[in-house]
């Protein structure tokens, strides 16, 4: 597995060659400069992510680290990571900040709207570093996301 | 003739020895009764009421020239030192011997002392026997404080003497919760805060670990670090003397020395006939350890006696197969039942009220009551305990859960073809229809109707309109907040602040299960806001806080958000008007005058926040917490200052009020308005708390609301001075933030609350409930300690990092979408 970690805070990610083709691991930031139980927004391959940090859900368990759309399906607006994280049942869930539709962080599934759903990342902690896997296609092609775009 | 010998004269042994006499063993029986105490049995669970002046002739239950005449031997004062068995004689401490046919062992049990350095001490004390009371009584004389350790039936009793004695009590306990053998916490809570109106300080989760006596001579007791320490107990405890009631134990001693069978936990063996391993030698009471347990209530004890007495006797073939453990009593002024055994999986029926402070909990399994627990008002407790017990049929148990003389509340019946999601064009019918084909919670309502998924204004009237249907389909509604707290949010607050936990964390581990939800999360966050636990975005509150609350700002359609400076009663300074609107040109913002007599400056990004409230701060202005569920806005008039009707200063109070609960969190947001005169042109009437001024004071009204359902305040007191107005709404708001469902405004609170407008004047300005000190002393804390979170966040970099949009390129931005319109930038339409 490659290991390239573009440096994309300062350089324009379009003027890469096609990273996006490769298996990439974006570094993101220090694992803890991330709160317990709260998101945070990162652009990997100039794609905003939503990453999640959750406690331990009781003694026997450890955190876990999620990373799922940043932009809403529902509004197409940059939030998800801003949404208030929980459960339901044993799944952990986000709640979009805007209309509290939740999602799986597992699946991405909506929990109260199948026609919803957030796609999942990889996400993984190497020696205290925040990582994401490349987000690969459909690249920033969804139609929700016409009213943004990230420069 | 058969010579029975009974070792203890105590409430059991007397019972013993009193059924002996009733069923005219004495014709054929020699009976020899043993006390180590110089005075006859006396009542042991009345031993309290020494303290409120019985005497120990009024405690006494063994007349003992009765007994004599009847001709028992009354040997009281002498100790039995040890059972023969071989023999089949006890040797007594004034050296006599005793020969047995029957011997009865009924030694009762003795205080549990912990294994704490210091216990042993002169100013440490047990609450057993008569004797114990006169020490502790020659004690208190000269004492101010006294400690006991101890929350359970027995130590609450002690804390009563305590108080009785004029000392300022403290009850330490090692559990979470008061009574933890009988009670489950909201039943705890409340009968804490009966104890806690009687004056008595209640320490839960707090173990000892030493008691040193300080140069003072008074005592210290050192808290234990427990790995619950965090949650509950505060600091260390000095105190005059402390009284141990932490259990009991058997006094088996002479058992055990005679070989006879000893129990896991102390206690003499016996089986289901109350004899020993040895086939002469009984044991009743707390002394016998029966099935593997002692029992440590008087009722299974004078059953044993009862049992022992009628086989002994008349060879009946009574047996003691186990004991109800149900008790009903008055601790501390407040009547505490507790029936039956019900298990963590019945299903239960409750009826709480924390303002009449009453708890009333039924179990029901399989359609038949289990047990329950009754706090505060103890009615029906006879039918239910033979419901549990299996002595009645269970039937009606909703009624018999309700609180005596109280009728259900006859409801308004809207037709079917009201609205109630406008948004969605959502009608009652339709909300009914679909609970009634099987949608049994708010979220499979919203599913299937489309009802609350708009604005989501109407989800409260769905809520109840959809629990008000499972209501009378018959289906049981629970008040658990939500999935992960099985607990209504008053219920909640309650345990919050009692427990004094002060972090997401704690609470989740203390009350809660899983990861919590966007419906719990910031009800908890509210409430540790409420009560005052500093920055609401330090690590552990931030995780709670919703989305706006999180960015110190009200996120929009399209995820930019808005700024709300506070303009206090509406004033506002030409060169402050003159900044907002510098600021707004600046960062390209929408600017609209708000109903709240504000101005809103629409479309920040987040990162932009922290710069744009730089600004507004430097401009002499501050937050105006329009993103959280607190106080908005108190609107006015200009009142007197210039109207020629103004009859009082009525943007002066405005002012005054909009300071004094700036920043106050409650289960909703806050809306108040001030009016000069009774033209109402600051249209106070539809206001949380609305004031109208008179020509000598101030009108006051409560549980107005604006919104989906409009409602007029309800006139609460009139031509009050400014003093008298302040602190009744200071009564007001903090009774409503403690009482309140989560996002209950004060109308429908005002509306729910038992007794209506008139039981909240009981509460507030009569103080029947003896809060009211309380909530002025929580009011004067939240004004002290008000800080503008704008003015907190920018004061310290380390909260700048949350208004960063990616952390990994803090120089990028997502860019929305904008039109033009009527001159300013909007966001472009879906």
């Amino acid at each position: 597995m490659s290991t390239i970690v573009p440096n994309i805070a300062n350089s324009d990610p379009s003027s890469e060659p096609a990273v996006d083709d490769l298996e990439v691991w974006f570094s993101i930031c220090n694992a803890d400069t991330v709160s317990l139980d709260r998101g945070i927004a990162a652009l990997v391959d100039g794609y905003p992510i939503a990453i999640f940090r959750l406690a331990p859900v009781d003694a026997g368990s450890s955190e876990s680290w999620h990373a799922v759309d940043h932009l809403d399906p529902r509004t197409g607006t940059p939030t998800i990571a801003r949404g208030l994280v929980g459960s339901v049942g044993d799944r952990p869930v986000v709640a979009a900040p805007l209309h509290k539709e939740r999602y799986d962080l597992v699946t991405g599934a909506c929990l109260d709207d199948p026609e919803l759903a957030l796609r999942v990342h990889d996400v993984r902690v190497t020696d205290g570093v925040v990582e994401v896997l490349n987000v690969t296609t459909p690249k920033r092609g969804r139609n929700v996301a016409a009213k943004h775009s990230v420069t | 003739m058969t010579r029975i010998v009974v070792v203890g004269n105590g409430m059991v042994g007397q019972r013993f020895v009193d059924r002996l006499v009733a069923g005219d063993a004495l014709d054929s029986h020699t009976v020899v009764v043993f006390g180590d105490e110089p005075v006859p049995a006396y009542d042991r669970v009345a031993l309290s009421s020494w303290f409120d002046g019985a005497t120990s002739e009024d405690l006494r239950l063994c007349d003992v020239e009765a007994m004599t005449s009847a001709g028992i031997d009354m040997r009281l004062g002498v100790k039995v030192l040890s059972i023969d068995r071989s023999a089949k004689e006890v040797v007594a401490s004034d050296g006599s011997t005793e020969p047995y046919d029957v011997l009865v062992l009924a030694t009762g049990s003795k205080p549990f002392v912990p294994p704490i350095p210091g216990a042993d001490g002169p100013d440490c004390f047990v609450y057993r026997t008569l004797e114990d009371l006169e020490a502790i009584r020659d004690r208190a004389a000269d004492a101010s404080h006294g400690v006991v350790v101890g929350g359970g039936l027995l130590g609450l009793e002690a804390a009563n003497a305590l108080l009785n004695l004029g000392v300022e009590t403290s009850v330490v306990e090692m559990a979470e919760r008061l009574m933890p053998q009988q009670l489950d916490d909201p039943a705890a809570v409340v009968l804490q805060s009966w104890i806690e109106r009687r004056g008595i300080d209640v320490r839960l989760g707090y173990a000892t670990s030493s008691i040193d006596t300080t140069p003072r001579g008074s005592l210290t007791m050192t808290r234990k670090e427990t790995a619950r320490d965090d949650m509950t107990a505060g600091d260390d405890v000095e105190t005059d003397f402390v009284v141990f009631s932490a259990g009991i134990r058997p006094r088996d001693g002479l058992g055990r020395a005679a070989g006879l069978a000893i129990g896991a936990r102390g206690g003499v063996v016996v089986d289901d006939t109350l004899v020993t391993s040895d086939p002469s030698i009984f044991a009743i009471g707390e002394v016998a350890c029966h099935r593997g347990r002692v029992h440590g209530l008087v009722g299974p004890g004078y059953d044993m006696a009862s049992t022992l007495a009628s086989r002994l006797i008349d060879n009946a073939d009574d047996v003691f197969t186990g004991a109800d453990w149900s008790t009903k009593l008055k601790l501390l002024g407040v009547d505490v039942a507790s029936f039956g055994t019900p298990e963590p999986g019945d299903d239960r029926v409750e009826y709480t009220d924390p303002l009449a402070g009453i708890h009333r909990r039924v179990s029901v399994r399989n359609g038949d009551v289990t047990g329950g627990v009754l706090v505060g008002d103890v009615s029906n407790y006879d039918v239910l305990h033979a419901m549990a017990t299996g002595t009645a049929a269970t039937a009606n148990v909703p009624e018999l859960v309700v609180p005596a003389g109280m009728g259900s509340a006859p409801l308004v019946e809207l037709p079917d073809s009201a609205l109630i999601c406008t948004c969605n064009t959502v009608s009652r019918g339709d909300v009914r229809d679909a609970v009634a084909g099987g949608a049994h919670s708010i979220g499979d309502v919203k599913a299937c109707t489309d009802a609350g998924t708009g604005c989501g204004g109407c989800i409260p009237g769905v809520t109840s309109l959809v629990n008000e249907t499972l209501v009378s389909l018959g289906v049981e509604v629970s008040s658990a907040i939500c999935e992960h707290f099985d607990l209504s949010r008053q219920q909640l607050f309650d345990l919050i602040r009692i427990r004094r936990l002060t972090s997401w964390p704690e609470v989740l581990d203390a009350l809660g299960t899983g990861r919590g939800c966007a419906i719990c999360r910031p009800a908890v966050g509210s409430i540790l806001a409420s009560l005052g636990n500093g920055y609401i975005l330090d690590d552990g509150q931030a995780a709670v806080q919703d989305t706006n609350d999180h960015a110190l700002a009200n996120m929009q359609r399209n995820g930019t958000y808005s700024v709300v400076p506070r303009v206090p009663g509406g004033e506002i300074t030409p060169a402050q008007l003159i900044a907002l609107g510098r600021i707004a040109e600046e960062h390209g913002l929408y600017t609209k005058i708000t109903g709240a007599q504000r101005i809103d400056l629409f479309g920040a990004q987040l990162h932009e926040l922290p710069t744009i409230w730089a600004k507004v701060l430097d401009a002499g202005m501050e937050s105006g917490h329009a993103y959280g569920k607190a106080l908005r806005t108190v609107k006015s008039c200009v009142g007197s200052t210039w109207c020629r009707y103004g009859v009082q200063d009525s943007v002066a109070m405005a002012i005054e009020l909009e300071l004094r609960y700036r920043g106050l969190r409650a289960p909703h947001k806050l809306k108040s308005a001030v009016s000069g005169c009774t033209r109402e042109c600051a249209e106070a009437q539809s206001k949380d708390f609305g004031v109208i001024a008179t020509e000598t004071g101030w009108n006051l009204y409560l549980g107005g609301n604006g919104g989906r359902v409009p409602r007029h305040g309800d006139l609460f007191a009139t031509d009050l001075t400014s003093d008298e107005l302040i602190q009744t709404i200071d009564r007001f708001l903090m009774f409503y933030i403690r009482t309140a469902d989560k996002l209950q405004r004060t109308s429908t609170w005002l509306e729910s609350l038992d007794g209506g407008v008139e039981h909240l004047r009981d509460v507030i300005v009569d103080d029947v409930l003896g809060i009211c000190d309380e909530l002025d002393e929580a009011m004067a804390a939240h004004v002290d300690d008000y800080a503008c979170e704008w003015a907190e966040t920018l004061a310290d970099p380390e909260r700048l990092k949350y208004f960063v949009e990616f952390v990994n390129a803090p120089d990028d931005h997502s860019t929305p979408v904008w039109i033009t319109e009527r001159s300013q930038r909007i966001p472009a339409r879906t």
